[in-house]
């Protein structure tokens, strides 16, 4: 794992590291350049994403307003209701 | 062999709410696919295996979400069909106001392979946490915003409405990342018609890296349709009136409390013989 990410990682997971102080103390002795220790510092995630050369245009929507799945469903139900009818109404006749 | 499909969440931020079994299933994979918030995320994941493919690239403004999450859900079953152990890495929880997990167990199963799915700690879970909201408190309703508003959806204006992806406000098409003022305007008018213009509403965001700053913007109602929204923004709608006793109920309830306690104080009858 590179070492900005496990800086990132080691920040986000000890409860020790969570003030400006310990951050500064941690990226001292970490393995990260200058810019990108500033950048963390700083806060500065664009600085980071090109640094890290990372798309910095992610999609993050994992839901339609209206499920196509349920359509299916509905219509595949529809389906059932219609075949149904239809053995009804032959039923009927017999 | 039989492959396996398993859906794990990553949680919100980076690093700090990943659970054990989700970063285990994701180190013990033959082939990960992962659908990040982030490019740094994706990147950490990437880090974690030797096979990540984002699902990513299947995006494309233009093209409907739903062939979009079709397509994600092929691709992970085909590796699954071909006797592999795919695990699919989503940020947040792989379940929560996301389809593709569901999509892609539900065909798994159809196809009797093995599917199941790890929670994750999700943006609802992280909004509870940075804004102090109980759910429980008076109540609380989510609704993705576009299903909001194309549906006649009752509110209760004595609990929390929170409305996900707030951003894309009333895109019929899906084809959309972003929808715009005229869209927002519509949304407003249609909360106009239950809470007051300056009712303050809350633009939300959690984190996603350790130095990311959680959004929470108070605003007025009237405000929203100028604000600026992004995929990720939540929009929290906080009670604007009280919750109002359902009197019918509770004398009914009464009158069962008032039955018992009269049966728990009459006299005990001993039969004598």
């Amino acid at each position: 794992m590179s070492k900005v990410i496990q800086v990132l990682e080691q920040m986000a997971n000890d409860a020790s590291l969570q003030s400006e102080q310990a951050i500064a103390q941690l990226l001292a002795t970490a393995d990260v350049n200058a810019e990108q220790a500033e950048a963390i510092i700083n806060k500065n995630i664009t600085s980071l994403e090109r640094q890290l050369d990372v798309c910095p245009d992610v999609v993050c929507i994992i839901l339609p307003a209206e499920d196509d799945e349920e359509e299916d469903e509905d219509e595949e139900k529809n389906d059932d209701k219609e075949s149904t009818e239809e053995t009804s109404t032959f039923a009927i006749g017999f | 062999m039989s492959g396996s499909l398993v859906c794990v969440g990553t949680g919100m931020t980076l690093g700090a709410h990943i659970s054990p079994i989700a970063k285990s299933y994701i180190e013990q994979a033959d082939v990960v696919f992962s659908l990040m918030s982030s490019g740094i995320t994706e990147r950490w994941v990437e880090e974690m295996h030797a096979d990540v493919r984002s699902l990513q690239p299947y995006y494309q403004e233009g093209k409907n979400r739903n062939v979009t999450y079709n397509e994600m859900v092929e691709a992970m079953l085909t590796e699954v069909r071909a006797g592999k152990k795919v695990i699919a890495a989503f940020y947040g929880h792989p379940g929560v106001f996301a389809c593709v997990a569901h999509r892609a167990i539900k065909q798994a199963k159809n196809e009797n392979l093995p599917a199941h799915m790890e929670p994750g700690i999700s943006a609802e879970d992280c909004l509870y946490a940075d804004l102090s909201i109980d759910p429980g408190k008076t109540g609380c309703i989510n609704y993705e915003t576009s299903q909001f508003m194309f549906y006649k959806r009752n509110i209760d204006p004595a609990a929390h409405l929170i409305l996900w992806q707030v951003g894309l406000a009333g895109d019929k098409s899906l084809e959309k990342f972003s929808t715009g003022r005229a869209y927002r305007r519509i949304l407003v008018d249609l909360l106009l018609e239950t809470y007051p213009s300056d009712h303050q509403v809350i633009l939300y965001q959690a984190k996603v890296l350790p130095i990311d700053t959680m959004r929470a913007e108070h605003i007025a109602l009237v405000d929203l349709v100028d604000a600026e929204l992004f995929m990720h923004t939540t929009l929290v709608i906080p009670p604007s009136e009280k919750m109002q006793p359902n009197q019918i109920i509770l004398d009914k309830l009464s009158a069962i409390d008032k039955q018992e306690s009269q049966s728990e104080h009459r006299p005990k009858l001993r039969l004598v013989l």
